[in-house]
């Protein structure tokens, strides 16, 4: 089984996968530092998931040779999760590539990274809402300090795909 | 799939429905934060930066290379190895010890004496210094900061601001530096930055070393370098055909670093020292006085002495430390230290080692990079045309404006 | 405390640090060194340090006047952290020139160890304190005006 970090170039995806895989490689407070892919592994309640930190892309449409290299990734994989990490303080660009992903028919989770510089700035998620409406789940975690990485993990295998129809209706009718 | 607008269209939706913005309350972070980047007050601060930086590298290199290395490898190991070691005459005793007479582990010039004490001595404190406080600078968020401070420049040669990330992981070094042009987005981008990075970007490990020996000379041979840089940006850009569109980024916020992420960054970079480095610039000893001892570097050093003392103004001896250059810049600049000449020739010299190839590592990874950008063929004529165009242009520049101060 | 006595502070901080910084330009462009006091002038990349400490007080300068804001007090925290890079270094590079013996021995005898800590120090280093106790009160003013 795989499992693949995607999100905008820096929002925490290597940092997320280090703490994943309990890894070393290097994270920056930059973006477009991770240009090619890193795998590792993890054990998640009993199974072993190959886990790969895309380079930051900011849409399925590729526009330099790192986002194709992100897209690359998505398509070759049999059937993977994806694990989208959005920065908390910028949710509606990450939403925009979560949406993306799961209009492709991939099964989805949703990371809200960053959550720490969200509540700094007063920003208040309602994360129930968003998971009931999107029908995915939707952690929030603080990679860089490991907070919410476990629930992070408890919802790997709840991952699921949306109905983008359905999903559609469902915000209209709001 | 959605089209693009619906998709705005609903998520717009669904985040008023989910998220609350709470009053934008600008916080001490934040406002630094802004601080850092407007150039009234940004640029003072970058030079307070800057000195820190100078400062706690002469520090803390210094502490270790001349406080312990310098006199632990003339006043032990030294005399030592010249005495312990057997076969004294013989080609091997040279290679491996050189000069049994030597005095200073710098003239001595074996790959035992010299090598690894350039390596361990002079390289090792300076890269620990360097990538301490490059990662610190990297992890707390300044680092594109001083990516915009720049920005404007990088402009005037069609290089957009965010080009300055290449230019900032080449002076870690110039292998990474030239894997990330790939976030560029045109093939014309790419290909100019990986010239004016592997040939004008100095890496970490020459810094440190140009740093630790010869700081007096440091700062003209940046300059110069960085000029070069920006004239031929300018120049590239007008040559090559192609688009350099703009790149809009986010700056980070300012973030305190944490111990463990930069001690976890300092290791790997400390480790692949280690692993990578060590044996090239061994190595590097190593060839350069087998060449010696076949005749290569005299017969070199005399065919090319009329390109040499006419053209760069530089002494024919500068030709050994320009072949270790292939292997490890930094070793070429420690070998360069040690021949006699004048502070203009040494500075001259240096710029050569800078900008005639970029070293091994680097240029593999511009063969590799270059498939991805336009073909092998095409970068790597193009590279070495404007390498070799450089090379004599800026090269013989420097000679011309020495002449004109009267100090060549 | 009141914004005047505040200003007052600010502006005694800022003379401090300015006036110091210009001696240092000018001793740094001669490239003489002077001692008075505990304070002394002069040596090696002293230009250098005197633009830093003219531009820190400059800011510091011009957050007088100003109503107390996170403005303010983060414009009086950049200035003293221009101060604070610059005597860091200060006190670093003392401390690691203090520990080794040179000719012959690996470490410094105590009294010569001591030596190095006696003065006389540079303006930057006697700024140090000052700027951080009043980045500290500077920061507590902030806080009283919000409750």
């Amino acid at each position: 089984m795989t499992i693949l970090l995607m999100g905008h170039p820096n929002v925490g995806k290597s940092a997320v996968f280090n703490r994943l895989t309990g890894a070393n490689i290097t994270e920056s407070n930059y973006p477009g530092t991770t240009v090619d892919f890193t795998e590792g592994y993890a054990f998640i309640e009993g199974e072993e998931y190959k886990i790969i930190d895309v380079p930051g892309t900011f849409s399925t449409e590729p526009k330099d040779e790192a986002e194709k290299v992100a897209l690359d990734i998505l398509a070759e994989h049999d059937d993977p999760i994806v694990i989208v990490v959005i920065d908390s303080t910028k949710v509606e660009r990450g939403l925009y590539l979560a949406f993306e992903v799961m209009e492709r028919g991939y099964r989805v989770l949703i990371d809200l990274n960053m959550w720490d510089d969200a509540e700094k700035h007063d920003l208040e998620i309602d994360v129930c809402q968003l998971e009931k409406i999107l029908g995915v789940p939707v952690v929030p975690t603080v990679a860089i300090s490991g907070k919410g990485i476990s629930t992070l993990v408890e919802n790997v295998p709840s991952a699921s795909r949306t109905d983008i129809g359905e999903l559609r209706e469902k915000i209209t009718n709001l | 799939m959605l089209d693009p607008e619906e998709r705005w269209r609903l998520i717009d939706k669904l985040a008023r429905e989910t998220v609350e913005y709470g009053a934008d309350r600008s916080t001490i972070g934040s406002v630094l934060a802004e601080l850092t980047v407007k150039p009234l007050t940004g640029i003072p601060f970058a030079l307070a930066v800057l000195y820190g930086f100078w400062g706690f590298f002469d520090a803390f290199a210094g502490f270790f290379t001349d406080g312990f290395f310098v006199p632990l490898f003339d006043d032990h190991w030294l005399p030592w190895i010249q005495n312990a070691f057997p076969l004294k005459g013989s080609w091997l005793y040279y290679i491996l010890v050189g000069d049994p007479e030597a005095v200073n582990s710098f003239e001595a010039l074996g790959m035992l004496t010299s090598g690894v004490f350039v390596a361990i001595g002079v390289v090792l404190p300076a890269i620990v210094a360097f990538y301490l406080i490059i990662t610190i600078l990297e992890d707390s968020g300044y680092m594109p900061r001083l990516a915009v401070l720049v920005d404007t420049v990088l402009h005037k040669i069609g290089l957009h601001g965010f080009a300055v990330v290449p230019m900032i992981l080449s002076l870690g070094c110039n292998v990474p530096g030239v894997a990330s042009t790939r976030t560029l987005e045109t093939k014309k981008q790419r290909f100019m930055m990986m010239i004016l990075l592997s040939v004008f970007i100095p890496c970490g490990a020459q810094l440190g070393v140009m740093l630790s020996l010869i700081p007096e000379f440091f700062g003209y041979i940046m300059i110069y370098l960085l000029a070069g840089f920006f004239v031929f940006g300018w120049i590239l850009n007008r040559l090559i055909p192609g688009r350099s569109p703009e790149i809009i980024t986010d700056v980070p916020p300012l973030r305190i670093p944490t111990f463990k992420n930069v001690s976890r960054k300092l290791w790997v970079k400390v480790k692949g020292f280690f692993t990578n480095a060590i044996p090239f610039v061994l190595l590097g000893v190593g060839l350069v006085n087998l060449l010696y001892l076949g005749g290569v570097i005299s017969w070199l050093a005399n065919s090319l002495e009329p390109l040499f003392t006419g053209w760069f103004g530089i002494p024919k001896e500068t030709v050994a430390p320009l072949i270790a250059g292939f292997l490890r810049k930094d070793l070429a600049v420690a070998q360069l230290s040690a021949i006699d000449m004048s502070g203009f020739q040494l500075i001259t010299s240096v710029v050569i080692i800078s900008i005639y190839f970029p070293c091994i590592a680097t240029f593999s990874m511009i063969i590799k990079e270059g498939r991805n950008s336009g073909g092998v063929i095409k970068v790597l004529g193009g590279s070495l045309l404007t390498l070799i165009t450089v090379v004599f242009l800026w090269g013989g520049l420097l000679h011309l404006i020495g002449i004109l101060l009267g100090v060549a | 405390m009141n914004r005047k006595i505040l200003d007052t502070l600010l502006a005694l901080v800022g003379a401090c640090t300015f006036i110091p910084g210009l001696l240092e330009i000018l001793f740094g462009l001669t490239g003489e060194t002077y001692t008075w006091a505990i304070l002394s002038f002069g040596g090696d990349y002293d230009l250098w340090r005197g633009l830093i400490l003219v531009a820190s007080g400059s800011l510091f300068f011009f957050t007088i006047n100003q109503p107390i804001s996170v403005q303010k007090r983060a414009q009086a925290v950049l200035a003293s952290a221009m101060i604070w890079i610059v005597g860091g270094i200060e006190i670093l590079s003392t401390v690691l020139n203090s520990i080794p013996g040179g000719e012959g021995s690996w470490f410094n005898t105590t009294s010569e160890f001591l030596s190095y800590y006696t003065g006389p120090f540079t303006p930057s280093l006697l700024l140090l304190p000052v700027s951080l106790v009043l980045v500290i009160l500077v920061s507590s003013v902030e806080v009283k005006n919000d409750s």
